[in-house]
């Protein structure tokens, strides 16, 4: 594989499944309410090829806009493998939501491997407008318009810091490089677009859109969001951390980390909706991640496989964890009483992504919430620490009382039952789930070989 | 001031006035009445209570026209240069007018175009 | 790799675990559930064997090597390890055969030896990481065991005894961590491993928080006295099985975790707490026996004699003497053998009459002699009466604690007459003393041949180490002797 083409294959292979899916869609006329098999066959074949080439391509290149190295290869893997998930398991009627899937698949891949300020800003939007769409089209009620409004307008302000970020940043240094010079003038442009960076991750001060759009979202939609839009947020925060002038970021992005941590944890601990309920517990794993990202900019060494892995057993467990709403067809935290004894395998499953986001060993949660540990200690960084170590308790609290509620509570009157799903495709993506986060967490040194084996050329400053 | 000017002046000026003579001899008469007979017609009403709504479907159709205009904007540099262009920039240029060919096409079939 | 035979040790119990919640019937998975514990009770001990000869002899398993980090799977089988994981083993057992009538569904069957499974881990393992992944595993079963099969208020209990040792086992976390990382701050090697972190010079002025965490996490487990909380209501809602296991083995890994890291990791600041952590181990002693006391409940009576007892252990340790930390292992032991006995018999009597108050028997003695001679058996040792088992472990912890601070020993000597004012007048009451208006002691069948032969063992047992307490002791003296103080 030619260099040129190691900078746009994962983009390429997404756009190829687009313009797959759009031809395959030449053949009908109106939209009628059908699940498009084959549409949906092709734009998965299409990413799975994409992750293939990614993962067999070790050529470094480069040019004036994109980069592809060890570093952008990881992370396009991770969007590719959330983004299958997406598209295996989403509900359809018609195949505007696959394509819509694809084009933000475009969009993040150009971020992983963007160079440029420029481009980070062209692949945020790409990656970000059809998402708006989804949240607001997949289900046409009044919730998911309200969800799908509050999230363009606040993405839409998200998106003007950004640029207004970038235009200071330009008039300071001329250029929109991410290597060069800094000077002190261009501190505020950075922190404009940190903050629309902080804004993708839900950390928090700007956390407050995600719990309605979660909750408002098909549960599959939920938990890519939730993954893969989550781990671009932090890609962008750590490029720009690394670009960024002066103020050391600890200084900032620690406080906003521990607070991400406790309040997620805390608000979910009151909250009856289930999609809620996660959604907060994302903004605590933000946290956690940002923590591991303030480790990393005092102690350089192991630090992106720590983030990479935490991020990969998120996927896992936290796409899991939709898809075992999804699988349950519970809403509400009352919909799980006595579920353990209706649906065992499906409360089992649950269950287990319950504590493996909680953190409990031997589970893949555990394993990333351990490096996490052993990096901010590292560093030296005891108060972020002891947070994690609080903030980990408390959400022990909720996610404990969940797996309580499936398996010691009485059930529900049969007629309030929530019907259960049953289809093939979400079964198996939920053993794959299961598989990954039992043995991960049997195999301590997995996630961070992988890390480390794909970030390995970043190690020399790539990133900064 | 040249000739050629002065006769494509001319040219253009007996064409306008000359489709606007067989327009109103052949085309059917009719008095405009109500909004058609504004001044400023624009198929939307220019008077109204300000957060009046609108039809969506002239919406779409809108931002479908923005759309493909700024693709249309990448078609001009190509133009203007495609003497000195290489054939690499050739390729990528047709492979992106079929996208945007594509796409269109797309719109058209699902019935994007259609004011309903 | 070879064998691996000290894998198989918790691999079995968590294989069996696995495939008994997949057996189609209760009856069978009971019956399976028995057989397998059974099975692993003999490889115990088969296990175990060359240790008799060569008490010094660890047998070491590292059949993998070193990954991310420097975390490396090891499993160790010393004369320490070897009686708890025989003493679980044995508990295990005796608990299943002790609820063979429970109507439970094959998850009871299946939890319970899960959590053997994750004990089995905790008590080979030599590498910290693979010791606090058993560590926090116990927790899960036997949230299901006290949640699912527990008494009425079974679901706040279960909640309360995860979250409070799960905040114990955080503390854990981060003080291992810590220690680790700071280890390697220092030397520049990452080792996970229990006996390269012995007298590590990496806490360095970081060490008295490092102890503070890992006392902490470990006290949890003990239970050490402000930290008891969870444990009256975990023992009193938990099936009788579940408590037998809890206070048998699980208390034993906060004891075990002091003895195996932060007594080697930390000697000096041991030493310099001494006078504390005897005071402590003092107040837990005393405030077991006075609460124990005041209780009208007999699952409540024999929870807080277990705090009281456990305090023993404590204050042999804290002795740092030869003789107290042979004491305190042995105290382990003895603990297990007759509290888990005494549960086991609440447990019997709750299983007939529903009822467990105090006041709700009287003149059971009539009705049910073999019962009032193996109750009157192991309440005898548990109270430490010379010539049974817990006589032993008491002593030598007071006489440890007697050789290095004098004036704790004799206010901890308050508890051995304590346990005989709480124990006998309780003993009194329900066995001897005329029936009260509410008594159910009409309802009492006397224990058939099943329970009968369950306490026959652990009165051998008692009896055995009572009076020949010099082969477990040789078993337990090589760690003692590594991690005494010099004198």
């Amino acid at each position: 594989m030619g260099a040129p083409l190691a900078l746009i294959a994962g983009p390429l292979s997404a756009c190829a499944g687009l313009v797959l899916v759009l031809l395959l869609g030449l053949r009908k006329d109106h939209p009628a309410p059908h699940n498009p098999f084959i549409e949906r066959c092709a734009a998965m074949a299409c990413t799975a090829i994409g992750l293939f080439f990614l993962l067999n391509a070790p050529e470094a290149a480069r040019t004036e806009l994109l980069r592809a190295d060890g570093w952008s290869r990881c992370w396009q893997a991770l969007f590719h493998l959330a983004t299958l998930g997406l598209l295996a398991t989403i509900p359809l009627k018609g195949e505007r939501p696959l394509i819509l899937a694809l084009a933000s698949l475009a969009g993040l891949d150009f971020l992983a491997s963007a160079d440029n300020l420029l481009m980070l800003f062209v692949s945020l939007e790409l990656m970000s407008l059809p998402v708006y769409l989804l949240v607001w089209g997949l289900l046409p009620s009044r919730k998911s318009l309200e969800a799908g409004i509050k999230y363009f307008l606040t993405g839409a302000a998200a998106s003007a810091l950004f640029l207004f970020g970038l235009a200071l940043q330009y008039s300071a240094s001329g250029s929109f490089s991410l290597h060069g010079e800094r000077s002190a003038d261009s501190a505020l442009g950075f922190a404009l677009m940190c903050a629309a960076a902080l804004f993708k991750t839900g950390i928090v001060p700007f956390q407050f859109w995600l719990p309605d759009v979660y909750e408002a979202s098909e549960p599959e939609l939920a938990g890519w969001m939730s993954t893969a839009l989550k781990a671009a947020g932090l890609l962008l925060l750590a490029r720009l951390l690394f670009a960024s002038p002066a103020v050391p970021a600890a200084l900032w992005l620690s406080p906003l980390a521990a607070l991400s941590m406790l309040l997620g944890n805390i608000l979910a601990l009151r909250q009856q909706n289930l999609r809620r309920l996660l959604a907060y517990s994302s903004i605590a794993h933000a946290g956690a991640l940002a923590a591991a990202l303030c480790a990393w900019t005092r102690e350089p060494h192991a630090a992106p496989a720590v983030i990479f892995s935490y991020l990969s057993a998120y996927l896992f467990m936290n796409f899991g964890g939709f898809l075992g709403l999804r699988l349950t067809g519970a809403l509400c935290v009352q919909d799980l009483s006595g579920l353990g004894r209706r649906a065992p395998l499906r409360s089992a499953f649950l269950a287990l992504m319950l504590l493996s986001l909680a953190g409990l060993p031997p589970t893949l949660g555990f394993l990333a919430k351990l490096y996490v540990f052993l990096d901010l200690l590292q560093a030296g960084d005891k108060f972020l620490a002891a947070a994690l170590a609080l903030s980990s308790l408390i959400g022990l609290g909720y996610y404990l009382g969940l797996v309580r509620r499936m398996y010691m509570d009485e059930p529900a009157a049969a007629a309030e039952q929530p019907p259960i799903c049953s289809r093939m495709a979400h079964s198996l993506i939920a053993v794959l789930c299961a598989l990954a986060c039992m043995l991960g967490g049997l195999y301590p040194s997995m996630s961070t070989d992988i890390g480390s084996v794909l970030a390995a050329p970043a190690a020399e400053g790539s990133v900064r | 001031m040249n000739i050629a000017f002065i006769i494509d002046l001319a040219v253009v000026l007996a064409l306008v006035a000359g489709m606007s003579l067989v327009s109103g001899i052949l085309g059917p008469r009719r008095t405009l009445k109500g909004q058609k007979g504004l001044p400023y017609e624009t198929g939307m009403p220019p008077f109204g209570p300000p957060l009046g709504r609108s039809s969506f479907s002239y919406q779409r159709l809108a931002v479908l026209f923005v759309v493909f205009d700024a693709d249309l904007a990448f078609l001009v540099p190509w133009v203007l240069l495609r003497d000195q262009l290489s054939f690499e920039a050739l390729v990528s240029l047709t492979v992106f007018i079929l996208l945007a060919g594509l796409t269109l096409a797309y719109l058209w079939r699902k019935g994007g175009l259609e004011c309903r | 790799m070879g064998v691996m035979l000290l894998t198989w040790l918790w691999c079995a119990p968590a294989l069996a675990s696995a495939l008994i919640a997949a057996l189609p019937s209760r009856r069978l998975a009971r019956a399976a559930a028995l057989m397998a514990s059974a099975g692993i009770l003999a490889y115990a001990l088969y296990l175990g064997r060359p240790l008799f000869d060569q008490t010094s002899l660890a047998i070491l398993e590292m059949p993998f090597p070193a990954s991310a980090f420097g975390i490396r799977y090891t499993l160790a089988l010393d004369g320490l390890s070897f009686s708890l994981c025989a003493l679980t083993a044995l508990l295990t057992l005796l608990s299943l055969a002790a609820s063979w009538k429970s109507e439970s569904s094959q998850g009871f069957w299946s939890c319970f030896l899960a959590l053997e499974a994750a004990l089995m881990g905790v008590f080979l393992s030599r590498d910290l990481f693979w010791f606090y992944v058993f560590w926090d595993l116990a927790l899960v079963p036997m949230f299901f065991i006290i949640g699912l099969w527990g008494s009425e208020g079974r679901r706040k209990a279960a909640y309360k005894f995860f979250l409070y040792t799960a905040a114990g086992s955080l503390c854990l976390l981060l003080g291992l961590l810590s220690l680790v990382v700071l280890h390697q701050r220092v030397t520049g090697i990452w080792t996970w491993d229990m006996a390269e972190l012995a007298l590590s010079p990496g806490p360095g002025r970081h060490a008295p928080w490092i102890f503070a965490l890992l006392f902490i996490g470990f006290g949890v487990k003990v239970p050490v006295f402000p930290l008891h909380n969870w444990l009256p209501e975990a023992h009193t809602e938990a099936p009788a099985a579940g408590s037998a296991l809890l206070a048998g083995s699980m208390l034993k890994m906060g004891v075990f975790g002091i003895l195996r890291v932060l007594l080697p990791v930390f000697p000096m600041q041991c030493w310099r707490y001494l006078p504390w952590l005897g005071t402590l181990a003092v107040i837990n002693i005393l405030y077991g026996a006075f609460c124990a006391m005041a209780q009208k409940d007999l699952k409540r009576l024999v929870a807080f004699t277990s705090v009281s007892h456990m305090g023993f252990c404590l204050l042999g340790i804290a002795s740092m003497t030869n003789v107290g930390l042979q004491g305190a292992s042995l105290q382990m032991i003895n603990h297990g053998l007759s509290t888990g006995g005494l549960f086991l018999l609440v447990g019997m009597l709750y299983e007939r009459t529903h009822r467990r108050g105090i006041e709700d028997f009287g003149a059971l003695a009539e009705k049910a002699p073999s019962f009032t001679f193996f109750f009157g058996f192991i309440l005898l040792s548990s109270i430490g009466l010379p010539g049974l088992n817990g006589f032993v472990g008491e002593l030598l912890s007071l006489l440890g604690m007697a050789q290095s601070y004098f004036p704790l020993a004799l206010l901890a000597s308050m508890g051995a007459i304590l346990a005989a004012a709480y124990g006998l007048p309780a003993f009194q009451k329900v066995f001897w003393a005329p029936a009260g208006p509410g008594s159910v002691s009409e309802k009492v069948m006397d224990l058939d041949l099943r329970e009968q032969l369950i306490l026959s063992t652990l009165c051998l047992l008692i009896l055995w180490l009572g009076l020949s307490p010099g082969t477990l002791l040789r078993l337990l003296q090589p760690t003692a002797s590594l991690l005494a103080r010099p004198v």
